[in-house]
């Protein structure tokens, strides 16, 4: 008795502990990314009855990755606490799997499980193949990144800087655009930091896996930034009771998760948004679709399927890419009603943009029906994987952007 | 394993230097043999025209001076090389390639209020538009290094320095009748109504950006050409800036004319401007020729 209830206790402190860990490990992230936006909210409330603001405002600058390695230290505090894996003793491998540059700045979120054994191992050996694997996946992270994302970034930003002034269908067009622009900024990021991994011999997560070749919305939520989807999905949605519950509490827990995932992107309110429809995207799927993720269908049908997730998806990218949430509703509402004139810059902005988006969606289709693998990348004939990385680095140089673009999600 | 990885990579890295130098020659072949639009008339400035006078600036100096009304005036040829979106890092760097291989008689700079001002961004970034110049001009290796200092080791690569243009290469084949000199006339008229506009009175200036307009300066000076300073009209009413404040100061120590056409009753007229900033074809037709006078009034009183 007196040894569970020492075991009782001794968990209890554990949880506290835990508690506070958690807190200071999530309080830096609070204050630089979300103190203007709390802030902002309670004077508003504050307002309400007359009260101006209480607290000042601060201009801060927000240290680059941090919700990507406050998450990557919060997930290894919780698997100590579950007794997942030891808590490490050694500072300097704590520091490398924190600060483990190539991830550092904008993810993969990595896995205590996956990385200290990597990190820790004695038995590292040079595998030039693994080089050779890793600068592929650098090439095509580049091409992604420079010459496709960056690239449509200029008719995007052009679309979304003046949402009052462009027709109905330039916006469809944009949003369609930029959801590619997204993927091709931040799974060119991810596919950089993968193949630099690769080239250090770490296996990092790979981050994407084709989502726009998914068929349901629930299933593009396991393809896109998986990382991120599946930290919310252990540290989260499990604990809140995951899907081993009523159907309502499943539900909640569902949109919970996503609106908190919403509020990582972003500290406003067009973030959240963005979160709660994924999440409630996903509740009506279940509700009336079949959402079984082995189960793909093929044909038509497939192809409907993975259109209208792919317009879903898009209509809440909206309020991923707007500054407020009245350009986004108008945004919306111009996109469910497309009409007016198509605003077409110069075809050498057209181009360019197009191309490059109509490779890597055609790159996405071929990759999956060759079971993952780089249908050119990864060929066997070896004239035809030099003949792409000749390809892709000429494209790269002549039509990228080389200027210094932006990386979307260094914001968060 | 790791010998045939070796060779391999040799095998690759020499194909690529080879791709490079052939698709690097198409390129430049083709950007080129443009006939139209902003890089065919910065290839004429900075390699053929060979005007006793030119004109330097930003989009208000591309649309405002018409070479042919000028041309008359001072019975030499006139040279536009005005061009939209650059300033002055831009202008003292064409003028650097320019003197290379002609030495014009008048340079004229048209000034913006704001030429000076402080600017977040890099000021160097737009030189990159020079990169097709770099194989031909020594000048133009000692500028792209104030781009960056690994500049000259990305443009080892032919195509890398042809970067961004095919498609707008591939646009500019016919020749464009309306383009007189480099000078574009434009039709239009400003909606706008004639305001109050801030164009930076209390903004910091920007030292490196100062330093350019003094090399413009040094330049002119010792290579005996006659410097103008000009800042062309705006349908505004137009505050005085820092920078203009700053210009008039430089102008005067360094004894160089200065035409400032700022807030001149005869321009508060909405059909002589496309906007706010840039005169139409009526516009600059009115500009030229009161300009050309002022020009020969100023160039014989400080011979």
């Amino acid at each position: 008795m007196s040894l569970v209830n020492c075991q009782n206790r001794c968990a209890k402190y554990d949880k506290i502990l835990l508690g506070m860990l958690l807190l200071c490990n999530f309080l830096p992230l609070t204050i630089f990314k979300y103190y203007n936006f709390i802030n902002d909210t309670f004077s508003s409330l504050v307002g309400i009855i007359g009260i101006s603001q209480i607290f000042p405002k601060y201009d801060f600058l927000l240290p680059i990755g941090i919700s990507f390695y406050s998450f990557q230290a919060a997930g290894y505090l919780i698997d100590v606490y579950r007794k997942e894996i030891i808590a490490e003793r050694n500072i300097l491998n704590y520091s490398l799997f924190i600060g483990l540059f190539v991830q550092i700045a904008a993810g993969p979120i990595g896995r205590s499980k996956d990385l200290f054994p990597q990190i820790k191992s004695s038995s590292y050996k040079f595998r030039p193949y693994d080089i050779v694997l890793g600068l592929r996946f650098v090439l095509w992270g580049y091409f992604m990144k420079v010459a496709v994302g960056d690239v449509i970034d200029v008719y995007t930003s052009a679309v979304f800087g003046n949402i009052p002034f462009h027709s109905g269908i330039t916006i469809l067009v944009a949003s369609i655009m930029f959801c590619i622009q997204l993927y091709c900024d931040f799974a060119g990021y991810s596919y950089i930091a993968y193949g630099c991994g690769k080239c250090l011999g770490i296996n990092l997560i790979n981050n994407f896996n084709r989502p726009f070749m998914s068929q349901s919305v629930t299933e593009f939520w396991h393809r896109w930034h998986i990382s991120l989807s599946t930290w919310f999905r252990d540290y989260l949605y499990i604990p809140l009771g995951g899907s081993r519950c009523s159907s309502l509490r499943k539900n909640a827990n569902l949109l919970i998760t996503f609106l908190v995932s919403g509020l990582w992107h972003g500290a406003s309110y067009t973030f959240i948004v963005w979160g709660g429809l994924n999440g409630l995207f996903q509740i009506i799927e279940k509700k009336i679709g079949d959402t079984n993720l082995k189960k793909r269908h093929s044909g038509l049908t497939g192809m409907v399927r993975c259109l209208i997730t792919f317009i879903l998806i898009a209509i809440a990218f909206v309020f991923f890419k707007c500054q407020n949430i009245y350009d986004a509703l108008l945004a919306v509402s111009k996109f469910l009603l497309p009409a007016g004139k198509l605003f077409i810059p110069m075809f050498s902005i057209i181009i360019p943009c197009v191309l490059g988006a109509i490779i890597v969606i055609l790159s996405d289709i071929l990759q999956e029906k060759n079971n993952g693998n780089f249908m050119f990348l990864s060929n066997k004939n070896v004239f035809v994987r030099f003949a792409t990385y000749i390809f892709l680095v000429m494209y790269i140089l002549s039509l990228g952007v080389l200027g210094g673009g932006n990386f979307l999600y260094f914001q968060f | 394993m790791l010998k045939k990885i070796t060779y391999k990579f040799i095998v690759l890295l020499l194909l690529l230097v080879i791709s490079d130098y052939i698709i690097g020659k198409v390129l430049k072949e083709l950007y080129f043999s443009q006939k139209s639009d902003e890089y065919y008339t910065a290839t004429v400035a900075l390699e053929k025209q060979t005007a006793d006078v030119l004109i330097l600036g930003s989009s208000r100096a591309h649309y405002h001076y018409d070479p042919a009304i000028i041309t008359d005036s001072v019975n030499g040829t006139v040279y536009n090389a005005g061009r939209s979106g650059y300033f002055l890092v831009y202008h003292s760097a064409i003028l650097d390639i320019i003197l290379e291989r002609h030495i014009p008689r008048v340079v004229i700079l048209d000034v913006t209020p704001y030429d000076l001002n402080y600017k977040k961004s890099d000021i160097y970034d737009r030189l990159s538009v020079l990169l097709p110049y770099y194989s031909d001009h020594p000048s133009c290796k000692r500028i792209m290094r104030k781009c960056s200092f690994l500049e000259p080791i990305k443009c080892l690569s032919n195509v890398y320095r042809f970067n961004g243009i095919v498609f707008k290469a591939l646009g500019n084949q016919k020749i464009d009748e309306n383009c007189n000199n480099g000078f574009e006339p434009v039709k239009g008229i400003v909606s706008q109504p004639f305001d109050d506009l801030d164009l930076g009175i209390s903004s910091e200036l920007d030292d490196k950006l100062e330093s350019e307009l003094m090399h413009i300066i040094t330049q002119c000076k010792s290579n005996n050409i006659r410097l103008v300073l000009v800042t062309s009209p705006f349908y505004a009413n137009v505050q005085k800036t820092n920078t203009l404040k700053r210009i008039d100061k430089i102008a005067a120590e360094n004894r160089i004319p200065y035409l400032n056409y700022l807030n001149k009753e005869e321009y508060k007229d909405s059909t002589l401007f496309f906007d706010i900033d840039h005169l139409n074809a009526e516009g600059a037709k009115l500009f030229t020729s009161n300009f050309s006078h002022d020009l020969i009034q100023v160039l014989a009183q400080h011979k």
